[in-house]
């Protein structure tokens, strides 16, 4: 009778635990990069992010903070939330102006990371120049902060775009320099 | 009694354990080229699931999948689409996309979401898919003919007249004259571009070149098609006028390149196949290159800011054949740096230090003109 017992006890909280692990996984969201997010503690760690500066074809380095993680994609998600929330010294600028988190951060496992933009964050631009450092300012900054970053692509509300803003050819992978490269 | 009851818990338990029941199962009928199926689809919220064979059958083309990897493919006669389940990256022949409700296993068979279904057709096998909830019909039908965001506009360009001389010089003004970035002293990119475009042209005429302004005032062109002109025109040299709003007062001089972005080592490597539209302007590299150094050699003897050459993959130089260099106007947003493009003088000047090198370099011959 103990043992019919045991029996049962165990398959309820064996099925309570599938039913737990359903609905969690229900409830994911769609987008979440590289597999399932791991979860966030509430500490931050400091991180170095680089912006656009004002003169000169200069980016301008500033400290910011991420979750603490060891997921590469909660990682990546993480630092250009960091980057996106701009810049504090009045000699930089924000990588686009006004509003602009991405939509969806999503690394593959070849170390590619898609970043998906709402396409109207690029209406507004200002200048060749402002779109290099732009490109320059996100490579920096994913080099520095996420070691299994190797390439990435701008995307424009989840399709391939011709364009970064109006000079810029967006239509491919802009590829990491390598530590033999890097600068 | 106790007992007798006790087989009947683990029933009661397996029903409460049972996943919460947000899918529905629907039989519905597919309409793919006038011909119906019935499909099982399934609708969770307001997504709805497709299978993957049933959409291969639909797009007429091969589906797959690895269970081991999760991996599907839709493999056509020359477009193959794939991604892997419950990942957002759809990729349609070496075109990535996004998506917000990815493809995943539903009772161990793997399923295509609506939104994937519609990327497809859209980007990939050029139908249109459309789901009717209220008869339960998904509609399978030919696009219909209009251009799409990857697709050049496919319009017939009118062929700039191409002035007598012994040189041609394709000047591109960058952007339509009311448009790009505002300059802090009035006028746009696109205003300025055509300014100097004007004196550009004006000081080649003088020293027997053969100017051509490849776009008119109110041409909203894309780079695309600014390349094309520049090719059927059989320039010897292209010149884009651009501007930046920040920056230091001067000029930055560009040239196309795919490796080592403003040395900052990334490079940038096309989706499209080699030898395609984006590589044309390789063909001419060292020769831009050269271009770009004796521009900035000139300019700077002539007291004017000068920065570069820069290499970058812009997009108004792809597909051009001949030498090509960018001019960007930096600081548009300071007195100094708009009165470069706004003082008649200033505005000479540059003109005469581009036109003295752009009718004594090596141009090299023109070569055939290339359609994108």
């Amino acid at each position: 009778m103990k043992k019919l017992a045991f029996i049962l006890v165990l398959a309820a909280v064996a099925a309570a635990g599938w039913w737990g692990y359903r609905t969690w996984r229900g409830r994911l969201p769609g987008i979440h990069g590289g597999g399932p997010a791991a979860p966030l503690t509430s500490e931050n760690v400091p991180c170095q992010v680089w912006f656009p500066s004002r003169e000169g074809m200069e980016l301008c380095e500033e400290t910011s903070s991420r979750p603490k993680t060891d997921n590469p994609a909660a990682r990546l998600r993480g630092v250009i939330d960091a980057l996106h929330c701009g810049p504090t010294t009045p000699c930089s600028l924000p990588l686009f102006p006004g509003e602009s988190a991405p939509r969806a951060v999503f690394l593959a496992a070849d170390g590619t990371a898609y970043l998906d933009y709402p396409a109207a964050v690029f209406e507004r631009s200002q200048g060749l120049r402002e779109e290099t450092l732009f490109i320059r300012a996100l490579a920096r900054t994913i080099l520095r902060n996420c070691p299994d970053v190797r390439a990435f692509v701008i995307l424009g509300d989840g399709s391939p775009r011709d364009l970064v803003s109006s000079h810029m050819s967006a239509r491919g992978k802009f590829v990491l320099p390598t530590a033999s490269t890097k600068k | 009694m106790k007992l007798r009851l006790l087989p009947i818990v683990p029933a009661v338990l397996a029903i409460l354990a049972s996943p919460p029941t947000r899918a529905e199962v629907i039989h519905a009928t597919a309409d793919a080229d006038g011909q119906a199926r019935l499909v099982q689809i399934v609708r969770e919220g307001d997504n709805i699931f497709i299978p993957l064979f049933a959409c291969g059958s639909l797009l007429a083309v091969e589906a797959r999948w690895n269970q081991s990897t999760n991996q599907w493919e839709l493999r056509g006669k020359n477009i193959m689409a794939q991604g892997f389940l419950d990942e957002p990256l759809v990729s349609v022949s070496g075109q990535p996309f996004i998506v917000r409700v990815p493809p995943r296993l539903i009772e161990r068979s793997p399923y295509l979401s609506l939104e994937v279904m519609r990327l497809l057709g859209r980007h990939g096998w050029e139908t249109d898919v459309a789901w009717e909830p209220s008869t339960k019909e998904l509609f399978i039908r030919p696009a219909q003919a209009q251009p799409t965001a990857l697709s050049p506009r496919g319009r017939t360009l009118a062929l700039p007249t191409v002035p007598e001389g012994n040189r041609i010089i394709g000047l591109d003004p960058g952007h339509p004259r009311q448009a790009g970035i505002q300059a802090s002293r009035g006028g746009t990119e696109g205003d300025f571009g055509l300014r100097i475009c004007t004196a550009l042209s004006a000081t080649l005429a003088i020293l027997g070149g053969a100017p051509v302004v490849l776009r008119g005032e109110g041409d909203d062109l894309t780079p695309a098609e600014v390349a094309s002109l520049a090719n059927a025109v059989r320039s010897d040299f292209m010149v884009s006028l651009h501007g930046s709003y920040h920056g230091s007062p001067g000029i930055t001089v560009w040239c196309w390149g795919l490796q080592n972005m403003v040395g900052s080592g990334i490079n940038f490597i096309p989706f499209e196949p080699p030898g395609g539209w984006t590589q044309a302007a390789l063909a001419s590299s060292v020769k831009s290159s050269a271009l770009a150094r004796k521009l900035v050699k000139s300019l700077n003897a002539d007291g004017i800011p000068v920065r570069g050459p820069f290499a970058a993959p812009l997009a108004c130089l792809e597909g051009v054949v001949c030498p090509a260099v960018v001019l960007d106007f930096e600081g548009l947003s300071t007195a100094e740096g708009a009165s470069l493009v706004n003082n008649e003088q200033r505005v000479n000047d540059i003109a005469a230090a581009a036109a003295r090198v752009l009718m004594a370099g090596e141009g090299g011959p023109a070569r055939p003109a290339a359609q994108p």
